[in-house]
């Protein structure tokens, strides 16, 4: 292995130790990229997943050449905004982002009839497997919007006796194990 | 500090929020899991509308670009739109009867159902406003009789409102409109928030030119509700109903 790959090992363990001292797991490392990829989400979608890496990989150097960080959650923010500022900066980058097709709204292209159906028939399945109360559960909660969306989750929440955020989390995991069972059924 | 609602979060993801705002919220989401859970549980209530056609204007502009922008954005979108289709087929047919089935194309027509709101629209819906509800019951030999709603445009004109007594036990009415559209143009059907069917074909019985669906007796629940017909393809325009239910 080349020095700077053993030095970005050497980071990349430094950050995983700082998040296990700071009381967080194996998860708290993916947590915290998911966290970064929502908040770049908001400003460069098409470049969040590449610059939160970005960011991670600077606050691990910064860790592991011994920077003072009092919070890793709280210190990620400053790091994520000055990459950030630097990706808006390079006006060939942007150029290239406002060019990208997968910017332009695809809404008013109607997606291809047959694809639609192939995803439609995974989702059948997926919801199939996922089990009567799951599959129950998933197309009641996202099946309103609206006033109704509201209602419907209150009475969903009283049925199983839980709060509205834990309905909500465990929709959550319900659809992301739904979209990634769909994605493997479609992916050709 | 004032915890923020959801509908702020909304306006977050669609841009609608002050930079101060956002910045504050952009260190909590980085900061703290159940934050961004909710968040996530936001954006997916958004892209949810978004496949649903529930969005318009900037805010359908903004939300297309977000859900548009990686492969992956691009297949949850999908499978929302699927999602919708099922849920469509789910609300709209009855097994047996429906008119949308979730495998059939009216499923992929119901998964693209817009909202259009167009000035000839608009000045459409004042028209519309003045109509003639007539209620029959229609015989069926292989099901039982349905509780028939037609909305025609009508002769009077300022009638804002329109009452009818649905019967208590119905669980579903038909629901009939009168339409410009010539054969071939189809239709989305809306009652209030809480019901739509699309591409809903022209029908015709004489001179007269509607299209027809079944909706849940809950969607016209005793109180006031809106009905929108809007054109679809093959036709232009909206037209509107104000509607008073009461149980008979």
């Amino acid at each position: 292995m080349s020095d700077a790959g053993v030095a970005a090992d050497s980071a990349f363990a430094a950050l995983l130790a700082r998040l296990s001292a700071d009381g967080g797991d194996a998860a708290a490392y993916e947590s915290l990229r998911r966290r970064l990829i929502q908040f770049l989400r908001l400003h460069v979608p098409a470049e969040a997943d590449d610059l939160a890496d970005v960011v991670l990989d600077r606050l691990a150097r910064r860790l592991h050449e011994g920077t003072d960080v009092a919070s890793v959650p709280s210190y990620a923010p400053g790091i994520a905004r000055m990459v950030l500022h630097e990706a808006r900066a390079k006006s060939a980058r942007r150029h290239r982002a406002e060019a990208d097709p997968t910017l332009v709204p695809d809404d008013e292209a109607p997606d291809d009839a047959s694809e639609l159906e192939h995803v439609l028939a995974a989702l059948r399945a997926c919801l199939d497997a996922a089990g009567t109360s799951a599959r129950r559960l998933i197309l009641a909660y996202y099946g309103a919007d609206g006033a109704a969306r509201i209602a419907t989750r209150k009475r969903l929440a009283d049925e199983c006796a839980i709060s509205l955020n834990a309905l909500r989390n465990r929709a959550l995991r319900l659809r992301d194990a739904l979209e990634d069972c769909v994605r493997k059924r479609t992916v050709s | 500090m004032t915890e923020a609602t959801d509908d702020t979060l909304r306006d977050w993801l669609l841009g609608k929020l002050a930079s101060a705002d956002a910045d504050v919220l952009e260190q909590r989401l980085i900061e703290d899991e159940d934050f961004a859970a909710r968040l996530r549980g936001v954006e997916t209530d958004l892209l949810d509308d978004l496949a649903r056609g529930a969005l318009a204007g900037a805010e359908r502009a903004r939300a297309a670009a977000y859900f548009a922008a990686t492969p992956q954005d691009r297949l949850r979108l999908r499978i929302a739109r699927a999602l919708a289709a099922i849920d469509a087929g789910k609300t709209t047919s009855p097994r047996g009867r429906g008119h949308v089935h979730a495998g059939d194309p009216g499923s992929v027509r119901a998964m693209r159902l817009r909202r259009r709101w167009s000035a000839t629209a608009i000045a459409l819906a004042g028209i519309a406003a003045v109509a003639v509800i007539a209620l029959r019951l229609q015989p069926d030999a292989t099901a039982p009789a349905a509780f028939t709603i037609t909305l025609t445009d009508g002769q009077q004109r300022g009638a804002s409102s329109i009452e009818i007594a649905v019967p208590a036990g119905a669980s579903e009415l038909r629901v009939q409109a009168e339409v410009d559209g010539d054969a071939g143009a189809h239709y989305l059907l809306a009652i209030d928030d809480t019901f739509a069917a699309s591409g809903l074909p022209v029908r015709t019985a004489g001179a007269y030119r509607y299209v027809e669906t079944m909706a849940p007796a809950a969607a016209l629940a005793a109180g006031a509700h809106r009905v929108r017909v809007v054109a679809e393809k093959g036709a232009a325009g909206e037209s509107s109903w104000t509607l008073t239910t009461r149980n008979q």
